[in-house]
């Protein structure tokens, strides 16, 4: 049965590059534009992985992340960062939080991140 | 200019003069004030009388001004009855800033204004006034009296609308020099003395001649008295012309020296005399009123004058027994010699003690001109100051300071730095400048005084010639406003960075999938393209991270978190990352490690590691084909010194003190290859420093660059 992806990303552009990379791969993807949103389909869909942006209109991604990592039902998806915000205390905090990688979008091919993601899911 | 007239005004003829006055100088564009005095209780005119003769002065109320300084002139008027003039004579008594305070002075009398000179009052009142002001260090430099009560000398006609436009034009003219004026006062006032001694004598003498003939012991005839008379007058109507013109002062000694001897010459001829001394005498007593001229000249015109006449009357008078020529000519010459002599040392002495006088009061207003100068310049200061005196003690707190420190109150004036330090305001100021006795030496030091305050605070010392320390001036400059505009352009930055990210991030990644041929099939021309196309976008990524990192570290939020680090593994890893281009440029590169193995050092590792790629890159950037790199590490007991050196293209002389600068790219590589954003160093220097260490450099065009960096060990 082929996995199912949630991407939570606001950025049209690269939510549908990423889709596409993945749909490519095999993956079932689940697209999610923003936090809230995000939240339902996790709730509903419960994907095997979540690629999680951490800006994003209304609730940004680190709310969403330890929303989800206080409902037992949902704390144990992976969750992927992929963010632009650099800075190492942003890191430092998703990793605390819960996230199991952090990649920054612009330093990373997709190739590079498909690549992480069998990581996890392996 | 600023005028004040004060008056005191019982019947109202003095007010009316007041501001007949007050129009015309207003007219004339100058601003007024008026005080009006008013005595504590007010009399009538009997009652006047008889304060002045038992008590002498009188109380006022309270006037509303009660210091003249900053005035340009003052006028002061008064009814001419002397009694009536306590009122003024207090207020003159008791005001405070007469000193050298020109003094315009007007009054109001219900007789004739000239006739009021000559029968004495007003000349009293003059005197009585002028003696209280000029002992207050003013001077009076114009006077003018109308009636109140004859319509045709008041205020309104046309005698008194001349009268107070001469007196206001020469209010308005500031005195060129004491000495003149001072001189040209006296000479007026000895022959008004002189006039009035004149019309006393003429009037007693008409009397007299009235009393003798009733009382039939008449000594001289009518017919002679009024030869006499004549001549009497005719000198006495000339003086009042000369005084009302106030021109020729200077003939008026001259014919007081011809009118007196002769006068006095004639008097023999009607009175007998029992010896020629008294007439003598009385020659010797014109002397020395005519000396009260200080002019030595009129004194010996006037002793001419006095021997011709005393030679007449001996040659042509029958009691020349009387006379005797050979005491009486050499005692009149002796009296001549001396007393003209004196006259000249005082007149010197006079002159010289005025113009003594009029080099002080011009030094005096000079330094005042200065001192207003000065004043102005530090009142209206953009900047902040605050003055030290010699002894550092706070002497001055400009408006601006007194803005910043939040203080209008003069608690502060006076107060060493130590003591300053109690007071709430200053406590941030006094910690920068230091609570000892002395003020540290201070150059653009940034000061946050509160949220929205922050200054640049520099101090400078103040001293007149080599050794004469004035004191310290502390000068602050408001800098919130660009520190804000800095502010907002690194925010500018951050935020304009962060959003290029997430397109750049799109474009990469789409130019990725192309050149994995994910996107269809691409040719291997069109690859080219876009291979070129990736790496000019990895730049851009590149840049925008070193934009963000310049960013914050002028934010202030490039936080150092150190942490044991592996120097020597970091430095290999970057080395192996770079291994493509050295091997793509055949460079000759070496690690040298020191023997043994370097214990951890507490550093920043994500920094370091930004400062040993950005070292590393530009060797291998930078060094041509074929050439050498080589990076060495080298342990000590306090520092641990890291060096990167190339054999490449190096770094023009002129342009080596720059090096360290924002977007700075050497002339050379610019036109080598456009790469490069110009920040890698200043990062890296940023970084070694925020760590206690020391960045240098060694380079010579076409030559090499050697780059040294220490950082400190700690454990």
């Amino acid at each position: 049965m082929a996995q199912n992806i949630l991407i939570i990303e606001d950025d049209k552009f690269l939510r549908e590059l990423i889709s596409q990379k993945l749909n490519k791969e095999g993956y079932d993807v689940s697209e999610a534009i923003d936090g809230e949103e995000g939240i339902k389909k996790i709730r509903d869909e419960k994907p095997d992985l979540i690629l999680l942006d951490l800006i994003l209109p209304g609730i940004d991604g680190f709310e969403v992340l330890s929303l989800m990592k206080k409902d037992s039902s949902l704390s144990s998806i992976p969750v992927i960062i992929l963010s632009n915000l650099g800075q190492k205390e942003d890191v430092e905090k998703g990793l605390k939080l819960g996230a199991v990688d952090y990649l920054i979008k612009a330093h990373f091919t997709p190739g590079e991140i498909i690549e992480k993601i069998k990581v996890v899911l392996k | 200019m600023k005028i004040l007239i004060v008056y005191y005004s019982k019947t109202g003829g003095t007010e009316k003069v007041a501001e007949a006055i007050k129009k015309e100088l207003e007219g004339k564009g100058h601003a007024v004030d008026v005080e009006k005095v008013k005595p504590v209780k007010e009399h009538s005119f009997w009652g006047w009388f008889f304060i002045r003769l038992f008590r002498g002065e009188c109380n006022i109320q309270p006037p509303k001004i009660q210091d003249v300084a900053e005035y340009d002139l003052v006028c002061v008027g008064t009814p001419n009855w002397t009694r009536l003039s306590l009122p003024v004579a207090r207020y003159l008594r008791q005001v405070k800033g007469l000193k050298y305070k020109n003094i315009g002075f007007f009054a109001t009398t219900t007789l004739l204004p000239d006739v009021e000179w000559y029968i004495l009052s007003m000349y009293l009142l003059d005197l009585t006034a002028s003696r209280i002001i000029e002992r207050r260090g003013g001077r009076i430099i114009a006077s003018v009296i109308l009636s109140s009560f004859f319509k045709r000398w008041n205020f309104a006609s046309e005698y008194g609308k001349r009268a107070i436009k001469n007196f206001c034009d020469k209010v308005e003219t500031p005195i060129k020099s004491l000495k003149d004026y001072f001189l040209k006062q006296k000479e007026i006032e000895s022959i008004r003395f002189l006039v009035i001694l004149f019309s006393i004598f003429l009037l007693l003498s008409f009397l007299g001649q009235i009393i003798s003939s009733i009382t039939a012991n008449q000594v001289l005839t009518w017919s002679e008295y009024l030869f006499l008379f004549v001549i009497g007058f005719f000198s006495y109507f000339s003086l009042l012309t000369i005084l009302e013109g106030k021109t020729w002062v200077f003939w008026g000694k001259y014919l007081i020296g011809i009118t007196l001897p002769i006068l006095l010459t004639l008097t023999p001829l009607f009175l007998a005399f029992g010896q020629g001394k008294p007439i003598v005498l009385g020659y010797i007593l014109i002397f020395v009123l005519i000396s009260f001229f200080r002019d030595p000249k009129a004194v010996i015109f006037t002793g001419a004058v006095t021997i011709l006449s005393y030679s007449y009357l001996f040659f042509n008078y029958p009691f020349r027994e009387v006379l005797q020529p050979t005491l009486d000519i050499p005692f009149l010459l002796l009296g001549i010699g001396m007393i003209s002599f004196i006259t000249q040392k005082l007149q010197k002495h006079y002159i010289n003690s005025l113009e003594a006088q009029d080099e002080i009061e011009s030094a005096r207003k000079r330094a005042e001109e200065e001192k207003d100068k000065t004043l102005t310049i530090i009142t209206n200061l953009a900047d902040g100051l605050l003055v030290f005196d010699s002894g550092n003690k706070l002497v001055r707190v400009n408006p601006q300071a007194g803005k910043f420190f939040n203080t209008k109150d003069q608690g502060a004036i006076g107060k060493t730095m130590p003591e300053l330090a109690s007071l709430p305001k200053f406590k941030l100021l006094v910690g920068l400048l230091g609570k000892g006795k002395g003020i540290k030496k201070v150059f653009r030091k940034e000061l946050k005084l509160k949220e929205r305050l922050t200054l640049e605070v520099s101090t400078v010392p103040m001293a007149s010639g080599e050794a004469n320390k004035l004191g310290t001036l502390v000068i602050l400059h408001d800098t919130t406003r660009e520190k804000r505009i800095e502010r907002m352009k690194t925010e500018f930055v951050s935020l304009a960075a962060h959003q290029l990210k997430g397109p750049l991030s799109g474009i990469k990644w789409t130019l990725r999938m192309f050149l994995d041929d994910e996107l269809g099939k691409v040719t291997s021309e069109q690859k080219k393209f876009l291979e070129k196309t990736y790496r000019a976008n990895e730049r851009m990524i590149a840049l925008i991270n070193d934009l963000l990192n310049v960013a914050r570290i002028e934010e202030g939020k490039y936080v150092y978190k150190p942490v044991p680090t592996d120097l020597e593994s970091m430095i290999q890893s970057q080395i192996d990352s770079l291994r493509e281009e050295i091997k793509r440029k055949k460079l000759k590169f070496e690690f040298k490690k020191p023997v043994a193995k370097l214990p951890q050092v507490a550093v920043d590792a994500e920094k370091i590691d930004l400062v040993i790629q950005n070292l590393l890159e530009n060797a291998v950037r930078y060094t041509p084909t074929g050439k050498e790199v080589t990076v060495s590490l080298k342990g000590g007991i306090k520092e641990i010194e890291v060096t990167v050196a190339d054999t490449g293209v190096g770094i023009p002389q002129y342009q080596q003190k720059r090096i360290f600068t924002k977007f700075f790219r050497g002339a050379n590589v610019m036109r080598m290859e456009t790469e490069g954003t110009g920040l890698g160093l200043f990062i890296t220097k940023n970084i070694i420093e925020a760590h206690k260490g020391k960045i240098w450099f060694e380079s010579e065009e076409n030559k090499g660059t050697t780059f040294h960096f220490t950082l400190p060990v700690k454990k």
